[in-house]
């Protein structure tokens, strides 16, 4: 019966789409349901994931990981104040990235680094200084989600960068800690 | 922001007028109402995706047509998505002691964002004396961050005087991506006399009619710098502007105007205030 509603859990987690964990989903099925108390009890805590068969829940450990990474990155198209970049970064997690750089009164950038293992995607935001044309810009930044082995992950860190205006290069330097 | 020089006086009717109200001539106050404002926007050329220049104006008047208080502060709001940084606008700055010893050939020409007119009016008496000059927009240093520019004016006749404005672009509300903020400075006509009143501006941010130059093996080569970059997609109303304007005397304005989305193969849009 346990692996029936597990699979109907995991059912319902595709369907909605959303990040709610399986066992939330089921135990507000069974507060709506007429079936008996003792039922949801069990329905609830059968489809928590981890759960052992003894009913023990298993906890996964998160992992943390402070990173420090270099984008070397050059322009692929730009509109208006945007630029779209794209490279290679070295360092804790090294991997290919593609940066959204919008250049205003504040530099947000929205960024993806695809790794071997999964890919890691935030935003951040700073402001200009330095050198008209080769303007740096320091500020924070947050990851906010992920793919494969960094599906969970989220973390906060700061980053600097400098742009060449007349090649529209970038380079950037995040350092934060990475939980996953 | 203090002026550079003390204006002087050249004009003879200028100099009489400072005489009459020396020995006690009626000099009728600045209108304390609020004045009003008209600001003009073009854009040139106006493609989406492709680099422009903006051309921007206004006129300001006091009730009635009357001369305005002097204005104190400008913030000129400009669409989001133009791309002023992603340009090829202003790669080097100038510093505000350059022009203040040496004026506009004491700035890099890569420094240069823009150029334009301004005329303010001096009320004396019942008259009113135009004085025009020529100005010029420089990238500044960064300022906290923020992208500064310098507005230089040069005034010759009547009075001799060469002024910079600070400015800022500063963050805007949508549906803007910024504001260009100009602190402006009381501009004394002659000593104890009425300051001077800006009623029109006309300037350019942009690289039309500006010639850039680079160091390449000790020679210098003219080019024609990127302008500012438009965004792919127009905004349904046009791209919108506004100006504020802070006079001395505590009254403020604002002045809307909108730039239509370009027709296919249009390319040069304007609009006026609404």
């Amino acid at each position: 019966m346990r692996l029936g509603v597990r699979n109907k859990c995991r059912e319902l987690d595709r369907a909605r789409q959303s990040r709610r964990s399986c066992g939330r989903a089921a135990t507000r099925r069974c507060l709506t349901a007429v079936a008996p108390i003792g039922y949801c009890s069990l329905l609830a805590l059968a489809v928590i994931p981890g759960v052992a068969s003894g009913g023990i829940p298993l906890a996964r450990a998160a992992r943390a990981l402070n990173a420090t990474d270099t984008a070397h990155l050059h322009r692929v198209s730009n509109s208006g104040e945007e630029i779209l970049e794209v490279g290679r970064a070295t360092g804790t997690l090294p991997g290919s990235v593609r940066a959204y750089i919008n250049v205003g009164a504040t530099v947000i950038v929205h960024f993806t680094i695809d790794t071997a293992a999964g890919a890691i995607s935030g935003a951040g935001s700073g402001r200009l200084k330095g050198r008209a044309a080769e303007p740096s810009f320091a500020g924070r930044m947050t990851v906010r989600h992920g793919t494969g082995r960094y599906a969970h992950a989220h973390g906060e860190g700061g980053f600097y960068g400098t742009l060449d205006r007349r090649t529209y290069a970038l380079v950037v330097q995040t350092t934060g800690t990475l939980s996953y | 922001m203090r002026p550079l020089r003390r204006p002087r006086v050249r004009h003879r009717g200028l100099l009489a007028a400072a005489v009459a109200v020396a020995l006690g001539a009626a000099v009728p106050a600045t209108s304390q109402a609020a004045p009003s404002a008209r600001l003009e926007v073009a854009l040139v050329p106006e493609q989406l995706g492709r680099d422009t220049t903006i051309e921007f104006g206004f006129r300001i008047q006091g009730p009635h047509g009357t001369v305005p208080p002097p204005v104190t502060k400008i913030a000129l709001s400009y669409p989001a998505g133009f791309g002023i940084v992603t340009s090829g606008l202003g790669l080097q700055s100038c510093r505000e002691t350059s022009l203040e010893e040496v004026g506009v050939e004491g700035c890099p020409s890569q420094s240069l964002m823009g150029y334009g007119t301004a005329t303010g009016d001096i009320q004396i008496g019942p008259e009113v004396i135009e004085e025009s000059g020529a100005t010029a927009v420089f990238m500044a240093p960064f300022q906290n961050g923020n992208i500064a520019l310098q507005f230089y004016l040069n005034a010759e006749d009547p009075l001799a005087a060469q002024l910079i404005f600070p400015g800022l672009l500063l963050p805007a509300r949508a549906p803007f991506g910024g504001d260009l903020t100009i602190t402006v400075p009381l501009i004394e006509s002659f000593p104890d006399g009425p300051d001077v009143a800006l009623v029109r501006l006309r300037s350019t941010i942009g690289p039309l009619g500006i010639t850039y130059y680079d160091r390449i093996h000790g020679k210098f080569v003219p080019y024609h710098p990127n302008g500012i970059l438009l965004p792919r997609r127009c905004p349904r109303g046009g791209f919108p502007f506004a100006a504020a304007f802070t006079f001395a005397a505590g009254a403020e304005t604002t002045a809307h105007a909108a730039v239509p989305c370009p027709r296919r193969m249009a390319s040069r849009g304007s609009a006026r205030a609404r």
